[in-house]
């Protein structure tokens, strides 16, 4: 059966892909972030399929020793889902000086160099691999199209995402070539797990619904491989 | 006389814009020589701030150098991030509400074909979604925002400026006073032989 990592897997849309991913038989590596979840460790009380490890996606010396991790368990990587992010509520709009700038940084740091930085550590692994599935979870608001007339958010998660989205093309543009194929999901408001496993209050889909979404989605083999698109949890297409 | 702002006066570009500006009446300050204290009112920011790192050359397989990119982020969005910060009460103050920034058709997500130069291009799509929510941000108070590719490569660097003068100083057409046929309605990116860019 194949294998996956999945980043940002302590809760939310990525351990709702864990599961998915461990009920197709799937050996799955999970990236832990936070210390005070554990419900990837009660997951893998039930599923020796699961396998945890510690994972800053924000810091390169975490992501080797990630990819050392798991090369004491297999020598290949057949899918990639980059799903942490750093979203938190920032102090960083015009007309609330100073803004605070090094939260764009830090948010361009996690959700934009982090899943560069990890294609690059994993390309070992994944060359070995017959699938070599990229899979990046996006965002509207990595779309400048349509932000126009959007309310006013802080700047940094937008501007990361859209940053993101920049360097997946240029990734999509050197690797389709080399057999690499990609997603790049938007996954719509969802709910937050706290860590209880209860969820919010606010927002409108439960994860585990998307993530049955998003993990047809990357799973499943597609007619125009060679187009790279943002595609929602709808199915929709979005513009750049 | 009126004022404007522009980002520094050091590269050929940035001469040739403030020498245009200036013989148009112009009075041209440059953002580093300012002092402190300088408070008048603002007609336009022509923030020309484009780094490019010479070491920003790597593809996937040669080596992602996180450095290069950070410094290129910091470089061509935090400055201006704290540049528009920094001069938005004269802006405020002033008649023309215009804001100037340079980008590149390479830094279109539709368009690049390119392999690497991650650190310019991200750092660009970042300063896009920016600018983005920036024009979100400021149209309501009639500000006007203008996105220009100099086409360094291409373009002479006086040819350019005079494009920049042209595109930063009129204003973008209206039918009939309708609204809804209005492109200041909207953010584009055009470059200096007046071509629209997608995102
Ligand atoms: N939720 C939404 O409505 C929504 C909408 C559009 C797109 N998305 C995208 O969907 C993905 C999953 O979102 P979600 O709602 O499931 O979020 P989530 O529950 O907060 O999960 C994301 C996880 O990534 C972690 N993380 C933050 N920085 C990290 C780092 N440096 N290294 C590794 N992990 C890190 C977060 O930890 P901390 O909480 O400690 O930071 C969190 O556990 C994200 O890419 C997000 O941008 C979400």
């Amino acid at each position: 059966m194949p294998n996956v990592l999945i980043t940002g897997a302590d809760r939310g849309l990525g351990l709702s892909l864990c599961k998915e991913y461990l009920q197709r038989g799937w050996t799955v590596f999970a990236g832990k972030f936070m210390e005070d979840f554990t419900l990837l460790e009660d997951l893998q009380a039930q599923n020796t399929s699961l396998h945890i490890l510690w994972l800053d996606v924000g810091c390169e010396d975490s992501i080797n020793e990630a990819v050392q991790a798991i090369i004491r368990t297999t020598d290949h990587l057949d899918m990639l889902i980059s799903n942490a992010a750093l979203m938190g509520d920032v102090k960083c709009k015009l007309y609330e000086p100073p803004m605070e700038l090094e939260q764009v940084w830090d948010s361009f740091r996690v959700n934009a160099l982090g899943p560069l930085l990890l294609v690059e550590k994993f390309m070992p692994l994944l060359e070995k691999s017959k699938e070599k599935r990229l899979c990046f979870v996006s965002s509207e608001v990595a779309c400048i199209t349509l932000m126009q007339h959007r309310h006013d958010s802080p700047y940094p998660y937008p501007m990361s995402k859209a940053a993101m989205n920049m360097g997946i093309r240029i990734m999509h543009n050197y690797l389709h070539p080399k057999g690499y194929t990609f997603r790049l999901f938007h996954p719509g408001w969802m709910k937050k797990r706290a860590p209880d496993g209860s969820l919010s209050e606010t927002a409108l889909y439960d994860p585990d619904f998307i993530g049955e979404i998003a993990a047809k989605y990357f799973d499943k083999n597609l007619g125009d491989e060679h187009r790279l698109v943002m595609v929602d949890y709808n199915g929709y297409e979005w513009p750049w | 006389m009126k004022n404007i702002v522009i980002a520094a006066k050091e590269t050929d570009f940035e001469k040739a814009l403030a020498a245009v500006f200036t013989r148009e009446g112009y009075h041209v300050h440059s953002a580093s020589d300012l002092p402190s204290d300088f408070n008048e009112p603002i007609e336009y920011l022509l923030d020309t701030t484009d780094k490019y790192n010479e070491e920003d050359t790597f593809t996937l397989t040669g080596g992602i150098n996180a450095d290069v990119i950070e410094q290129t982020l910091r470089e061509n969005v935090l400055v201006s991030m704290a540049l528009l910060e920094r001069f938005l009460p004269q802006l405020d103050a002033g008649q023309g509400k215009r804001l100037f920034y340079i980008s590149s058709a390479e830094a279109s997500i539709n368009e690049t074909h390119a392999e690497r130069g991650y650190g310019y291009r991200m750092s660009k799509a970042a300063l896009h979604q920016f600018l983005q929510m920036t024009w979100n941000k400021l149209t309501p108070k009639g500000y006007t925002l203008r996105l220009f590719d100099p086409m360094t490569e291409d373009v002479l660097p006086h040819a350019a400026a005079e494009a920049a003068y042209h595109y930063v100083t009129r204003r973008r057409g209206m039918e009939n006073e309708d609204g809804r046929r209005d492109d200041e309605d909207r953010l584009v990116l055009r470059d200096a032989f007046g071509r629209a860019h997608g995102w």
